[in-house]
């Protein structure tokens, strides 16, 4: 009910940008908010088969019906459409992207229609995406793709964020990427994959463990715990595949790295003064803060989105719980309360929320707290453990690890806890990290 | 008003916005109302590349040294050290892995030539990064221990494995209560 009060302040302000085009973006957010929660309101979506140019053309209808499909589910995954179901769609006849039949999309409940057309030209295949308001009657976007077969799934994705973007304002997450850790009998090494599961690809190669990927906010590296030197050392690896050790390491333990939002500093836990502690490394002369200053452990280091502060576990009241310090090293204040163990927080990338693994009756669960009430909200329950969440770039979704089947595998899931898809198989898959 | 309608408000006024934006970059059809809208996409063409995973590249290959197998030590003092264990979640030492160390303590101090390396696990049932520094702080009590009754901090080193490197891997208390640990490694002998 409170969002019914809101409205005709969203109307105002609409009406305000209108007329002011230049100052409209600010005021927009109470529309994306209401688009938003929890996804109750979404956007009804037409998005009939793509059409295939020139016909006959296999490789056309082929690209036509796989981006088709990877929208389709990238779009359903955002959780802002709803697709309109497609017996419908034979009701609307004759529509072109020259003459959308917008009354006639109207008709069957269509607020939104995707249009797209795939061509081969030259042995290359040629995408051109639109998207239309129906009830608006106006086209919102419009794009133009060229790749080969390789690049389909990628080309729906990036199209897929456009969509979003026009909606929201903020791009969407299906180019985005997942790093994990994959054990192959002894060993372990670093994998990423795509935020549907699809293109994994194995980046280390080491008969040794690799641990605790975390990457950089760009993209662009991915630092890592890794024991080729025979010690575990804190390591850089790039897109090109160089690796560089993050400083001189003599040999304690150094694990758990997390980058700051300036890619500038990694945090990570270490015991090269003789105990746990926090620290803080500026990435680009080595020099190292001491941030943390007690017996206990102190471990799982995350930033708050905007630098400001530190999240970390330590067991300095006698279990492994979650606190938060400011960046300095100052103020530590416990933020979990509730359950014998809690670890692994990670900071909603708004800033408001921390997810973290709780164990409950011996298993691991994903829990959520609201930094307002500071109220620990399951995200899940029953059978196996779940572990190690990590936010998507857009704070809608969380990716973790779970053997409810018997094995490791990553799952994601809405930040209220629902829809767990499992994205990877064959098992040993742990420790999942959601690039920004 | 009920939802949808409400949101289709919301949604006609968001395009306007973004037809306001379209409309001042250029010349375009008039009202929406009564021509419809012919538009094409932007001529730029975006090219994601065929490569997948956005471009990142493997690493290759490098031979890497294998760690040694835990458990076992190599030359002649192969066994001699033994291992300690330590309860569920803790790091303190128990009355019996005193009893062991203090053994240990003396194998180490009648052999002055040797280092060791001594190396912290734990059981499968915590989180692999706090067992990670759970691992550490097992092999830092036990190195405590010796180096306080005079052997020199210089003859060892400490590694964390954390849950990685089971005794057992079944699991029940029997396989846990073998893989909460501190083991004992002799890595080299000075005098030869």
């Amino acid at each position: 009910m409170s969002r019914n009060t809101h409205i005709p302040v969203s109307l105002f302000l609409l009406a305000f940008a209108v007329s002011f085009p230049e100052r409209g973006w600010s005021q927009e957010e109470d529309l994306i908010a209401g688009i938003s929660e929890t996804g109750a309101t979404r956007i009804h979506l037409a998005l009939p088969d793509f059409q295939a140019v020139p016909r006959g053309s296999l490789l056309a209808l082929q690209a036509a019906r796989t981006i088709h499909q990877v929208l389709r589910s990238d779009l359903e995954y955002s959780g802002y459409f709803n697709i309109v179901n497609p017996d419908y769609y034979q009701l609307v006849t004759g529509y072109s992207e020259r003459d959308p039949k917008f009354q006639e999309w109207t008709a069957i409940g269509a607020d939104s229609l995707i249009l797209g057309k795939t061509e081969e030209v030259a042995e290359k295949l040629l995408l051109e995406g639109r998207l239309y308001d129906v009830p608006g009657k106006l086209a919102m976007l419009g794009k133009r793709y060229r790749g080969g077969v390789g690049s389909l799934r990628s080309i729906a994705h990036k199209f897929a964020d456009e969509v979003v973007l026009q909606y929201t304002g903020e791009k969407g997450v299906a180019a985005t990427r997942i790093a994990y850790v994959h054990q192959q009998g002894p060993n372990k090494n670093i994998f990423i994959m795509d935020y549907d599961g699809e293109h994994q690809i194995q980046l280390t190669r080491d008969k040794t463990l690799n641990l605790t990927p975390a990457w950089s906010p760009d993209g662009s590296r991915i630092a890592f715990l890794s024991y080729r030197s025979r010690f575990p050392e804190l390591v850089i690896l790039s897109q090109d595949g160089t690796r560089v050790r993050a400083y001189p390491q003599s040999g304690e333990l150094n694990a758990s790295p997390e980058w700051s939002a300036d890619g500038k500093y990694l945090l990570f836990n270490s015991s090269r003064d003789g105990n746990a502690e926090i620290y803080s490394l500026r990435i680009a002369d080595g020099r190292i803060s001491r941030l943390t200053h007690h017996p206990g452990i102190d471990s799982s280091p995350a930033w708050s989105p905007n630098g400001r502060q530190i999240l970390f576990t330590s067991d300095r009241n006698g279990s492994p719980q979650i606190y938060i310090m400011d960046a300095e090293g100052t103020h530590p204040r416990r933020l979990t309360f509730q359950g014998s163990y809690n670890d692994q927080g990670s900071w909603t990338p708004r800033g408001d929320r921390i997810v973290y693994t709780s164990r409950v009756e011996g298993r691991f669960q994903i829990f959520r707290i609201d930094l307002k009430d500071r109220k620990p909200v399951p995200l899940t329950s029953g059978r196996g453990n779940k572990e190690s969440p990590s936010w998507s770039p857009d704070g809608r979704h969380i990716v973790y690890c779970s053997n409810v089947t018997g094995r490791y595998e990553i799952y994601s899931m809405t930040s209220e806890g629902e829809r767990p898809t499992r994205l990877t198989r064959g098992g040993g898959n742990t420790h999942p990290a959601w690039s920004r | 008003m009920n939802r949808p309608d409400r949101f289709t408000w919301a949604t006609i006024l968001s395009v306007m916005v973004f037809a306001t934006a379209f409309c001042s970059r250029g010349p375009k059809p008039g009202s929406p109302e009564t021509e419809p809208p012919v538009f094409d996409p932007p001529s730029a063409i975006e090219e994601p590349g065929e490569e997948e995973a956005g471009g990142w590249q493997a690493e290759t290959e490098v031979p890497t040294e294998t760690l040694p197998p835990t458990g076992t030590s190599s030359g002649d003092a192969k066994g001699v050290l033994k291992t300690i264990y330590f309860d569920f979640d803790r790091y303190n030492l128990k009355p019996r892995a005193i009893e062991t160390l203090s053994n240990n303590l003396s194998w180490l101090k009648n052999n002055p030539d040797f280092e060791i390396r001594i190396e912290g696990h734990c059981d499968e049932r915590g989180t692999d990064e706090y067992n990670l520094a759970l691992g550490d702080r097992r092999a830092i009590s036990a190195k405590e221990f010796l180096v306080k009754r005079g052997i020199s901090a210089n003859r060892i080193r400490i590694i964390s494995f954390g849950e990685e490197r089971p005794i057992d891997s079944r699991h029940n208390n029997s396989a846990w209560s073998k893989n909460r640990r501190a083991e004992f490694l002799i890595v080299s002998n000075l005098s030869r």
